[in-house]
């Protein structure tokens, strides 16, 4: 972890492309065991070789990932693909700490941004996609924090947010809470594979733009993995 | 017709959509003015505004989305052809295409090769693209590039939306210029582009189609781009600890300096270096370009294609010479390690990472500048380890590495080196 983090203020000195941060937050708990759980794995590591094989997202892009299943944890901090090696693996187990992972995210994003403004990097406007199957059940008032957090920061037109539902038992509610500016979607069956395909195309889109355009993002591409 | 070729926007009409029924699709057999006929063959690639097919000529066929077919568009295609100008690697519009219901659907134009100027942008693709290349090559590019839109500027054309994604490279000499149906010509504007090549004085503009660009507009963005590719993949406006490039650019906050004069705000990182090894006069020339009160700083004294030329000429003859070589060999290379040499200064080997360095930095500190300027950021670092898990508070200090601030240790040789 130490000499990662070295390792990515050093890229930003190497490489000043401008960076799309994308954040997966991920829900990993006890209810996503099996298919589901199986299919996200795919799913994630799918996105990782499709943003690996775009030469501009390669060095554009900067995932990372935190998941709550039990508690919130980083799985990756952010930094391009050419600084990862392979997509973080998830084992589904514990409750669903989502205000905690929002936060941790948050936090995460935060910093690199500081990051990127002492370094000198330009970067997009930054994504979090957050994945649900279930209903949040860490603390509350840790919640009700990154659901503010998260709406300011949208409002001011400092993040976009990717709100998505797993199966039946999803609380809309609450990812619509998070999402002041566009409806929740639920994703088909468990068509996570088509999701993230989706998203590298976007976040592809998105690196061979210029920092402050608007990118028409694919809409007919959302009918292939979105409940509409 | 001298009047025709010179409306003002105000006088054109409205864009308004041209209406198209037919989705074109490979194997589609389109035709143009003069009743010949193309086959649309399968697609090379996709953009925001349409798709671009092979054809069965040795042609490409740009077609538009439907709602992109407009009639601007169609008059401005129209213009460029009436122009009757040809200029190698231009990807100008050879014939309007419609489809079988007589309809305007795109345009005819020559196939182009190479990579994006974006890929140049970054290290790793550029060595990858361009494993041989010099300095001296990148200066060439400058100069097909500059005679391209000098020969443009000639002949009435504004380009518009100059970008790393527009222009691509093959070679030195052999470079493309594509998306030229957004070119302002004939008084049509060009309905787009991008902050960091927008001139400070169009950056409150809301809309990039409702005003017409001037040549003096355009000399902003083609020496941001003319930056760019000498400090390969920096711009001028990018800084650390700094505004964003808007705000920037509004200021004139240029980050690199010129003698003793810096903003202390050139990201970190090798860009000092590049920007180091270029000689004087071209260091002169980006400085008065993007510093406020440059003499070269405003619309209608920023230096146009040909003054760039002549300076970028001056270059590849000093290059190609040996003659700039010779002070410092490094200066030869695209991305230069240190800083470059100087008159009178005896260099020795740092201990550390063997680079070239000034004798009397060494004797004073024991490693060079550069070590020890990753050794204080690692410090630093240090200092802000995020802690992990669940006990995550979040409330990490920035993390700002400082080399150019005048922080107390630091010495009279950091300056100067600094400086030149
Ligand atoms: N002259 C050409 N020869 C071969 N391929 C081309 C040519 N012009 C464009 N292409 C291919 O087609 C793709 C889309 O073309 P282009 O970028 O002109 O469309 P656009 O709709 O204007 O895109 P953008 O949204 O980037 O402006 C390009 O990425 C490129 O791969
Ligand atoms: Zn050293």
């Amino acid at each position: 972890m130490k000499n990662d983090n070295l390792l990515n203020l050093e890229d930003l000195e190497n490489n000043p492309s401008s960076r799309v941060p994308v954040c997966l937050v991920l829900d990993t708990s006890g209810s996503m065991e099996g298919d589901s759980i199986n299919e996200l794995n795919e799913g994630v590591r799918l996105f990782y070789d499709a943003v690996r094989s775009d030469e501009t997202a390669l060095y554009a892009a900067e995932i990372s990932v935190v998941t709550f299943g039990g508690h919130a944890s980083c799985q990756a901090g952010f930094s391009t693909l050419e600084h990862q090696s392979e997509a973080p693996q998830f084992y589904a187990g514990g409750g669903t700490p989502m205000g905690e992972a929002m936060n941790m995210a948050l936090d995460m994003l935060e910093k690199r941004k500081g990051e990127y403004k002492a370094s000198g990097v330009d970067y997009y406007q930054p994504w979090i996609v957050l994945m649900t199957d279930g209903m949040p059940n860490g603390s509350p008032a840790e919640l009700s924090r990154s659901i503010q957090r998260t709406c300011d920061m949208i409002n001011d037109r400092k993040l976009t947010i990717f709100p998505i539902g797993i199966g039946e038992d999803a609380d809309m509610d609450v990812l619509a809470r998070f999402s002041p500016k566009r409806s929740p979607l639920k994703l088909q069956g468990l068509n996570f594979k088509e999701f993230f395909a989706w998203l590298s195309k976007s976040v592809s889109k998105v690196s061979q733009s210029t920092p402050g355009d608007k990118v028409q993002l694919d809409v007919d591409g959302i009918k292939g993995w979105a409940e509409l | 017709m001298k009047a025709a070729l010179n409306k003002t926007a105000q006088s054109i009409v409205p864009d308004r959509n041209l209406p198209v029924s037919l989705v074109a699709k490979p194997g589609h057999v389109l035709h143009m003015q003069n009743g010949q006929y193309v086959t649309l063959g399968t697609i090379l690639g996709q953009g925001g505004e349409g798709s671009v097919f092979k054809t069965n000529t040795p042609y490409v066929a740009k077609i538009y989305r439907p709602e992109k077919t407009t009639s601007h568009k169609m008059a401005k295609i129209q213009a460029l052809l009436d122009k009757r100008i040809d200029c190698p690697g231009v990807c100008f519009p050879k014939a309007i295409l419609y489809n079988s219901r007589n309809e305007f659907v795109g345009y005819l134009m020559g196939m182009v090769e190479g990579e994006k100027v974006r890929s140049l942008y970054m290290k790793p693709l550029f060595l990858k693209k361009f494993p041989s290349w010099k300095k001296r090559d990148l200066v060439e590019l400058c100069i097909t590039i500059l005679k391209k839109i000098g020969y443009l500027h000639k002949n009435g054309i504004i380009l518009g939306d100059i970008n790393p994604d527009n222009i691509l490279v093959k070679s030195p000499k052999d470079v493309y210029f594509v998306d030229c149906d957004s070119y302002q010509v004939d008084g049509y504007p060009c309905p787009v582009g991008t902050i960091p090549f927008t001139p400070p004085e169009l950056q409150k503009k809301v809309h990039y189609g409702s005003y017409l660009r001037t040549v003096g507009n355009e000399n902003f963005a083609v020496a941001v781009l003319l930056f760019s590719l000498m400090v390969t993949g920096q711009m001028p406006y990018n800084q650390k600890d700094g505004e964003g490039a808007q705000a920037n650019i509004i200021n004139m906050d240029f980050s690199y300096p010129l003698g003793d004069v810096s903003n202390k705000k050139t990201p970190a990182g090798p860009w000092r270096f590049l920007w180091s090894h270029l000689p004087r006069f071209m260091k002169e020339a980006f400085y008065n370009t993007f510093s406020k009160g440059g003499c070269y700083s405003t619309e209608s004294t920023r230096l146009n294609s040909y003054d760039w030329l002549k300076k970028f000429n001056e270059y590849l003859r000093l290059l190609d010479s040996g003659k700039y070589g010779a002070q410092d060999k490094m200066s030869e290379e695209v991305y230069p390690t240190r800083f470059k040499k100087q008159k009178g200064v005896v260099y020795v080997k740092c201990p550390q990472c063997n680079e070239d360095t000034d004798e009397k930095y060494i004797k004073e500190r024991g490693i060079c500048m550069e070590c020890q300027r990753k050794m204080r950021s690692r410090r630093h670092q240090k200092s802000f380890e995020p802690r992990k898990s669940s006990g995550y508070q979040g409330t990490f200090g920035r993390t700002t590495r400082t080399v150019s601030r005048a922080t107390p240790q630091l010495g009279l040789l950091d300056i100067l080196n600094w400086i030149f």
